[in-house]
C-alpha cells in the first residue's frame, strides 16, 4: 500500500432532526430517492438497501438527460443509531473501493452527521475497526464469516 | 520552489464535476473507459467492439475528454486515446470531489428533514 492510500476527508452537518430520524432517512430507500443527490440537477430514481453487515445497496442516479450511473457498496458495520461502515463503488474510480464511515452524534434534538470518505483498502479498514474499544456484536459476526471463509 | 497552484485550476467547480458525472452516465463511455483503463488505443480500435460509427464513436470520446476523462492525442490521421489519470484517481481531484459531493448530500438531507415531507415519515 502506498502513502495514497491515507487519502480520507471528512465533512460534516448538524442536522436539525432527531437521531433515529437522520439514521432512518441515510438508510431508506423511500426516503433516499428523496434527498439522495450526487450533483446538480441529479435525481434518485431508484435505491436498494439491505442493512445488515454483508448486505448490500446501490442507488441509481440519474442526470437531467437520463441514463442512470450506480453507486454500490456493502456494509461492514451497521450500528443504528450510532454509525454505519460500508464500502463504495463508483463506476468512474476503475472499480476500486473506497470506504465510508458515517456517525450520527446526538446533540439534543439535533444530530450531528460525520462522514468519512476513506481510499483505504478494506483490509486496512478492517484493521482499523478491529482496534477500537467498542466490541460490535455485528462486526464481529463479519468478522467471523470472513475468518471462516478464509479457512476454506 | 515550487510556484503556486492556480486557484482556478486546483478547485473541482461544481461544473467540473456535473461534467464527469454527466459523462459517467452513459454506458457506452464507461465500456470505453474500461477499454482504455487496459491501455491507450486508438479511435478506430475503440469503435470495433462497440458496433458504432466513427462519427458516433468520436462524439463520445468528446464528451469524455471534456470532463477531463481521458486524453486524445492527434498525430496526423491517428488519434490516440488513453485515461488521464482522471479527476478521481489523483489524490488532491479525488478529496475534492467528494468533499463536494457529500456536503451537497447533507445539505440535501438537512433540506429534506427540514420540510414538511421529511419530518412526516
Amino acid at each position: 500500500m502506498g502513502p495514497e492510500a491515507d487519502e480520507t476527508l471528512t465533512v460534516s452537518r448538524t442536522i436539525p432532526a432527531p437521531r433515529t430520524r437522520v439514521f432512518k432517512a441515510w438508510t431508506t430507500p423511500s426516503e433516499l430517492t428523496k434527498w439522495w443527490t450526487v450533483g446538480e440537477g441529479w435525481k434518485t430514481p431508484s435505491a436498494k438497501v439491505d442493512l445488515r453487515v454483508g448486505g448490500r445497496f446501490s442507488i441509481a442516479n440519474e442526470p437531467l438527460g437520463g441514463g442512470a450511473l450506480m453507486i454500490t457498496g456493502e456494509f461492514l458495520v451497521v450500528d443504528p443509531p450510532n454509525r454505519l461502515v460500508y464500502t463504495w463503488v463508483f463506476p468512474g474510480e476503475k472499480a476500486e473501493e473506497s470506504m465510508i464511515t458515517v456517525e450520527f452524534r446526538e446533540l439534543g434534538n439535533a444530530t450531528e452527521v460525520v462522514v468519512t470518505h476513506s481510499k483505504a483498502s478494506r483490509a486496512m479498514l478492517l484493521q482499523a475497526i478491529e482496534g477500537w474499544d467498542t466490541a460490535l456484536a455485528s462486526l464481529e459476526v463479519y468478522l467471523g464469516r470472513l475468518a471462516a471463509a478464509s479457512k476454506t | 520552489m515550487q510556484a503556486p497552484e492556480n486557484p482556478r485550476r486546483s478547485r473541482a467547480s461544481s461544473r467540473d464535476l456535473d461534467l464527469l458525472f454527466s459523462a459517467l452516465s452513459n454506458p457506452t463511455r464507461r465500456a470505453i473507459l474500461a477499454r482504455l483503463s487496459k491501455g491507450e488505443s486508438t479511435v478506430t480500435e475503440l469503435a470495433r467492439p462497440f458496433d458504432m460509427s466513427l462519427p458516433a464513436i468520436s462524439k463520445h470520446l468528446r464528451i469524455l475528454e471534456e470532463a477531463h476523462a481521458i486524453k486524445v492525442v492527434r498525430d496526423g490521421r491517428t488519434h490516440l486515446c488513453s485515461l488521464t489519470p482522471l479527476a478521481l484517481t489523483k489524490a488532491e481531484e479525488w478529496l475534492k470531489f467528494y468533499t463536494r459531493m457529500w456536503e451537497r448530500q447533507l445539505d440535501s438531507l438537512s433540506e429534506y428533514l427540514r420540510d414538511s415531507e421529511g419530518r412526516e415519515t
